[in-house]
């Protein structure tokens, strides 16, 4: 090994460990007794039994839920339609059509939430879980998208024909093997939405009506009262461990279909 | 004779890319007929226009008398066996072959039986669970064959389908061709650029070039009766001179006079002459043939049933002979002085 990578490597595993060690610490501490270190009666679900208590937190975790899986079924279903017209076809402004559809990659989503917020007041519509889930979509498309079309050009078109060729009409065609097909990164372009989703705060915060999804109304207790905090490492190491499992359950579909 | 498939001065075009030429041929019903050319002539977007994934340019397109223009490739009585074999790699052997019949909601239990039928056509019994990725080559090449087959097709389209095998699994796959051919009786064509293939197996043969088709005939007839430099090289390889034909002879600069059967009345006029290498007769006297030149061996190359030897003529011109291993006379080393000769009947005349 070369002085260098030696040098990057060290570099890297300091900036993991400023990744991880907070993250860590709020996982220890929401299975501690009290809200700082050192640890007492560790471990113990006391912040997660407390949690129960508090039917707001539970209400937000539903909805979150709730919001993360519609906005999954509409982005899956609009990146495969997206991905196989992108994929397949070629139209003039093709480059710039996909640019477009890429921007709110690159967009803020405060700054999207606030313009989105504000057009809709306009237009008369109060912000709602619906509104939140339509934002959402919004954001989550461009990476559904992107990830199904580089599947459908992967896709051996010639698979596609073999089936026509054997009597199948597009419709079956589609059916019976270009889903089959893309079916791993159908999975991996769900799970990714549903992260982008379940883990929005910024857009989601001008969004919301009464009815808040998990990060919002963690965000909105953050504001208020510090005794909220014990539950919050709770709350939070929920939000996370789910997140992780899924990218975790994403890493293992993109490995295998490899 | 019924006539399966007719193309009519069928042109396709890529933009400004002409794949395809004024192409017109007619194949038979049970007719084995090859499309014969080199890389990029053409072949599959013949393939691909008859089992309707391309649209001619120009011309015109009809499988047993019915004009195909308007109808899609799901409702066309051919199957295509694919250049890459295209088979899925989600399904198993037996849903594979099993997919065209499912489609035409073909009653389960009668699926299972010609399933097996095809199977043990092609001598891959019990190999109905497989997974493709646990074929071997040749195994993924019978299965993409009868995946089309089951279906009964009118007409069979290969795409080079045995390209990617080694030569002895081509031999062997060559024979297993034949036999289906034989036992089935479906009208075939067949898209090759391995002119080996092409004789053995066709009735008919269309040599193309460019998009265009050079000649069309039995394998004898383009084999012994080239029209055309061109297919008379690609066809196994010739000698090929120019000269000036005059009452039954051509007279070749740097060679002389090579006598010659007229096979039309010629008038006087600059004609191409072919003799192929295995029609040459080499040794160390030779008499009684029509054409007798001298020359020194300049290459010999040993290839187990036949020698390849390309002899300097004294009058300067160079030609191949293929000849018998060992010969009469043995083997001829370089530097060798021999004589070489043919009979007139072997000098085809290319006009
Ligand atoms: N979709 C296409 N767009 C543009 N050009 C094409 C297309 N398909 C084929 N061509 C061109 O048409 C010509 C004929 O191609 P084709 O695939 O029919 O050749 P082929 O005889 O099958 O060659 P091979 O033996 O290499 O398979 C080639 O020059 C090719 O580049
Ligand atoms: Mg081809």
């Amino acid at each position: 090994m070369t002085k260098s990578s030696i040098m990057f490597i060290v570099v890297l595993g300091f900036l993991l460990i400023l990744t991880f060690f907070p993250i860590a610490i709020l996982l220890l501490l929401s299975l501690n007794e009290t809200s700082t270190l050192p640890l007492r009666n560790f471990p113990t679900l006391k912040w997660y039994i407390e949690l129960l208590r508090f039917p707001a937190a539970i209400n937000a975790v539903k909805y979150s839920l709730m919001v993360a899986s519609v906005t999954t079924g509409a982005a899956v279903i609009f990146g495969i339609c997206g991905g196989y017209a992108l994929a397949r076809t070629n139209f003039a402004g093709k480059k710039i059509f996909t640019g477009l559809l890429l921007m709110p990659m690159v967009t803020p989503y405060i700054i999207m939430g606030f313009s989105l917020m504000s057009f809709l007041l306009k237009m008369g519509v109060n912000p709602s879980l619906i509104v939140i889930i339509i934002g959402h979509i919004l954001i989550t498309i461009p990476y559904t998208t992107l990830v199904l079309t580089s599947r459908f050009i992967a896709l051996d078109i010639s698979l596609e024909e073999a089936a026509m060729d054997l009597g199948a009409g597009k419709f079956t065609t589609f059916r019976k093997v270009t889903l089959p097909l893309i079916m791993p990164g159908v999975a991996v372009a769900a799970i990714l939405a549903f992260i982008i989703s379940w883990e929005d705060v910024a857009l989601a915060v001008f969004l919301a009506g009464t009815e808040q999804t998990a990060p919002v109304y963690i965000y909105s207790l953050l504001m208020k009262l510090p005794k909220f905090v014990p539950i919050l490492t709770a709350m939070s190491s929920i939000i996370l461990s789910f997140a992780i499992g899924l990218a975790f359950l994403m890493r293992m579909i993109e490995r295998i279909s490899a | 004779m019924k006539i399966d498939v007719e193309l009519k001065n069928v042109t396709k075009k890529f933009g400004d890319v002409v794949a395809v030429s004024d192409v017109s041929f007619q194949v038979e019903k049970g007719q084995f007929f090859s499309l014969l050319g080199p890389s990029g002539c053409g072949k599959t977007t013949i393939l691909r226009m008859i089992s309707g994934f391309e649209k001619p340019t120009e011309g015109e397109i009809l499988i047993e008398g019915e004009p195909m223009a308007d109808v899609p490739p799901f409702k066309r009585p051919t199957n295509l066996v694919f250049q890459s074999l295209a088979l899925f790699p989600h399904l198993n052997v037996y849903e594979n072959i099993a997919f065209g019949l499912k489609i035409k909601k073909i009653p389960e239990n009668e699926i299972k039986a010609r399933v097996k039928e095809m199977l043990d056509l092609v001598r891959l019994p019990g190999y109905e669970k497989r997974k493709i990725s646990q074929l071997s080559g040749g195994e993924k090449q019978r299965i993409a064959i009868v995946r089309a087959l089951v279906n009964k097709p009118t007409v069979l389209l290969l795409d080079e389908p045995l390209g990617p095998l080694d030569l002895k699994l081509r031999e062997e796959m060559i024979v297993e061709l034949k036999r289906i051919k034989r036992e089935v009786g479906t009208t075939f064509i067949y898209v090759t650029h391995d002119q080996g293939e092409a004789l053995t197996m066709s009735d008919k043969i269309a040599v193309m070039k460019a998009g265009k088709i050079m000649q069309i005939g039995s394998p004898i007839e383009i084999y012994e009766q080239p029209n055309s430099e061109f297919v008379a090289n690609f066809i196994g390889g010739t000698n090929v001179f120019k000269g000036r034909y005059e009452n039954g002879a051509v007279e070749v600069d740097n060679l002389g006079k090579i006598t010659v059967t007229p096979e039309c009345q010629l008038s006087k006029g600059s004609v191409l002459v072919s003799i192929k290498p295995e029609k040459i007769f080499i040794g160390r006297k030779l008499n009684a043939l029509d054409n007798i030149f001298a020359g020194e061996v300049k290459e010999a190359y040993y290839q187990g049933r036949v020698v390849t030897y390309r002899v300097l003529l004294e009058n300067g011109s160079s030609i191949s002979v293929v000849a018998p291993s060992p010969g009469m006379e043995g083997i001829f080393g370089i530097g060798e002085k021999v004589k070489i000769g043919w009979n007139k009947k072997d000098s085809k005349l290319i006009t």
